[in-house]
C-alpha cells in the first residue's frame, strides 16, 4: 500500500510526506480520485474543495523542498461536515436555506488549526439538516450510506464524516456532537471518534444547533490519527465565549502509557437495558479486554436524558424560530416538525432542566471519584436499515431517529469526554460502538484506554470493501 | 393544587398563531407526537426534587 493509491492513516501520510517517499500532491490527487470514485455510492461529500486542496499541498511540498519544518499532519487529506465554515462557500449545515447565505469569508478556526499542521482540506461532507438528526438522511442532498452495507444508515447527524471515514476516502474528518452525532456515526461506521469536553475545543465560525450541548471534534480510523487532531486544534480562541478557561492538554505524547492503573467499570442501570443484545456484548467485550469487572450507575440518567431533550427541543427551536415562519416548506418535514414543537414549550421546562443539569455534574463529579474510565454503548442497535422509521427495543416500538442517541444523550448533556470505539463481530457485517468515557477534561484517559483497545485488536476501524 | 394536564391539540392552536407559525395538515399530527414525548419528559423531571437555590447549569460571566 502507497499514500500514493490508498487512504493511510493521516500518521503514516504525515511520516512519508516528511520523509519525501510521497509527496502532498500525490496523496490529495489519490484522495479526490477516491472521491470521485466513491462518492455517488456513499453521499459522504457534498462539496469538493480541489483547488485548494491542491494549492496547499503543493505548498506542503514547496515548504518541504525548502527545508522547512513540516505539521504533524503534513500532506494528510481531510474534510469537514458542512456546518465548517469554509472560506468561498455558503455554510449549508445540511440545509436547504442556508444556501442562500453569502460565502463564507474565512475557514473555521478548527479548519485553520488543522491547515496550521499541513493537513489539507478537500471538502465539505453531508449531514442530517441543522444537525436535527441521528440517521445519516437528508431530504436535500441525499442521504449518506453505510459503507459497510450502502442499504444501512450512516448514523447521524455527521453522517457523511463517519462515511467518508470508513468509505476510505480521506483518513480525517472533523463533525459536530450536540447529543451524540459523532458517537452514533462512529458507532454505525465503525470508526473511531472522539466527541471533547464541552468548552474544550472553539466552535467558532460553525453554524450552531444547541449553544448548551454543541461539541465539536474529530472521526478518524485510528486512535493516534484522533490525538495529533486533537493536539493540533487545541488553544484558546476568544471568538467562542463557550470555550473554558482551561488549559491545553496536548494527548498524543502519552498515548502509549495502557491502562496501568486505571480503574475502569461498565455502567449499570439505564445503560444495560433497551437495547438489542450485540450492544450490550460489545461493551461486555470491551470490559473484560480492559479487566473492567466493576459496574458502577450515574443515578437518574433517564431523567438527564430527558433534560437534555427538552433543551434541544426549545433552543434548537428558538435558533430557527425566523427561518420557521419565513420558509417553513424549504425544511426537512421532519426537521421542522421537531423545531415547531420546541417552539411551543413552556420555558419553565427547560429552566428546569438546566437546574438538573448541575445536579447531575455533582453526581457525576461524585461517580468519578471512585473510577477513571466508564463504559456504555453508543447505540442501542447495529445501523438501522435506510428509511427506517422504527425499531423495536426491549418490546417497545419506538422512532429510530431521537432514540438512536439514547446512550449518547444523557453523557453529552454533562459534557464529558468521549472516545467511540468500533466492535466487531465474526459473521456480522455491520459494526456497533462502545462510548469509553472519562470524566471531565481527561480525554487524555479515554484516548489512552482506546489506543489499548486497538493495540490488542479489539477495536478497529478497517476500510469497508465495497462493491 | 391543579394536576397539570397536557393537551397537545389545545397547546398547537393557541401557540401557532402567537408565535406566527403554522402548521399544515401532514405536520399536525407529528408536532403533536413531539409535543407529547417532550410531555413526558418534562413530567420525568417533574418528578425530581431541587431546590429553590439549585443554579440552572448556564452561568453568565460579566
Amino acid at each position: 500500500m502507497s499514500p500514493a493509491t490508498e487512504d493511510l492513516p493521516a500518521a503514516e501520510i504525515a511520516a512519508a510526506v516528511k520523509a519525501g517517499a510521497v509527496s502532498a500532491r500525490e496523496v490529495v490527487t489519490a484522495a479526490l480520485a477516491r472521491v470521485a470514485a466513491r462518492n455517488d455510492a456513499l453521499g459522504a461529500f457534498t462539496d469538493v474543495t480541489a483547488t485548494r486542496a491542491l494549492a496547499k499541498a503543493d505548498a506542503v511540498d514547496a515548504a518541504r523542498a525548502k527545508g522547512e519544518r513540516l505539521g504533524t499532519l503534513a500532506g494528510a487529506p481531510f474534510a469537514v461536515k458542512n456546518l465548517f465554515d469554509i472560506a468561498g462557500l455558503p455554510t449549508r449545515a445540511g440545509s436547504k436555506i442556508n444556501r442562500d447565505l453569502p460565502p463564507a469569508a474565512a475557514d473555521a478556526t478548527l479548519v485553520a488549526r488543522l491547515e496550521a499542521a499541513d493537513a489539507i482540506l478537500v471538502g465539505g461532507l453531508n449531514m442530517g439538516e441543522y444537525a436535527y438528526d441521528f440517521t445519516g438522511e437528508n431530504t436535500h442532498d441525499g442521504p449518506s450510506r453505510n459503507p459497510h452495507d450502502l442499504r444501512h444508515m450512516s448514523g447521524g447527524s455527521s453522517g457523511g464524516s463517519g462515511a467518508a471515514i470508513a468509505g476510505g476516502l480521506v483518513p480525517l474528518a472533523l463533525g459536530s456532537d450536540t447529543n451524540g452525532s459523532i458517537r452514533v456515526p462512529s458507532s454505525l461506521c465503525g470508526v473511531f471518534g472522539l466527541k471533547p469536553t464541552y468548552g474544550r475545543l472553539t466552535r467558532a465560525r460553525t453554524f450552531p444547533f444547541v449553544a448548551s450541548l454543541d461539541h465539536l471534534g474529530p472521526f478518524a480510523r485510528s486512535v493516534k490519527d484522533l490525538a495529533l487532531a486533537y493536539d493540533a486544534m487545541l488553544g484558546p480562541d476568544p471568538a467562542d465565549p463557550a470555550q473554558a478557561d482551561i488549559a491545553p492538554n496536548p494527548v498524543a505524547a502519552g498515548l502509549e502509557q495502557g491502562i496501568g492503573g486505571l480503574r475502569i467499570a461498565r455502567l449499570g442501570g439505564y445503560f444495560a437495558t433497551t437495547g438489542e443484545p450485540a450492544a450490550f456484548a460489545a461493551v461486555e467485550r470491551i470490559a473484560s479486554a480492559l479487566g473492567a469487572e466493576r459496574v458502577v450507575e450515574f443515578p437518574q440518567a433517564d431523567r438527564a436524558r430527558a433534560a437534555a431533550y427538552l433543551i434541544t427541543m426549545v433552543e434548537g427551536a428558538a435558533l430557527h424560530l425566523d427561518r420557521l415562519r419565513a420558509r417553513a416548506d424549504d425544511f426537512d418535514p421532519d426537521v421542522r416538525d421537531r423545531l415547531i414543537a420546541g417552539a411551543m414549550l413552556p420555558g419553565g421546562w427547560v429552566v428546569k432542566a438546566q437546574k438538573f443539569r448541575s445536579w447531575f455534574r455533582r453526581a457525576i463529579d461524585d461517580a468519578f471519584r471512585e473510577v477513571d474510565i466508564v463504559l456504555a454503548p453508543a447505540t442501542p442497535c447495529r445501523a438501522p436499515l435506510r428509511g427506517q422509521r422504527t425499531m423495536t427495543l426491549d418490546g417497545r416500538e419506538m422512532l429510530v431517529r431521537p432514540n438512536l442517541g439514547l446512550f449518547t444523550q444523557p453523557i453529552s448533556f454533562v459534557g464529558l469526554p468521549v472516545v467511540t470505539v468500533p466492535v466487531w463481530t465474526d459473521g456480522e457485517r455491520l459494526p456497533i460502538g462502545v462510548q469509553i468515557i472519562a470524566a471531565r477534561w481527561r480525554e487524555d484517559l479515554a484516548l489512552r484506554a482506546a489506543r489499548a483497545l486497538e493495540a490488542q485488536g479489539v477495536a478497529s476501524a478497517p476500510i469497508a470493501r465495497m462493491a | 393544587m391543579n394536576e397539570p394536564a397536557f393537551d397537545a391539540e389545545a397547546l398547537i392552536e393557541a401557540m401557532a398563531p402567537l408565535l406566527g407559525l403554522f402548521v399544515g395538515e401532514a405536520s399536525r399530527a407529528p408536532v403533536k407526537t413531539h409535543l407529547e414525548i417532550a410531555a413526558r419528559y418534562a413530567a420525568l423531571l417533574e418528578q425530581t426534587a431541587l431546590g429553590d437555590h439549585e443554579e440552572p447549569a448556564p452561568v453568565f460571566t460579566p
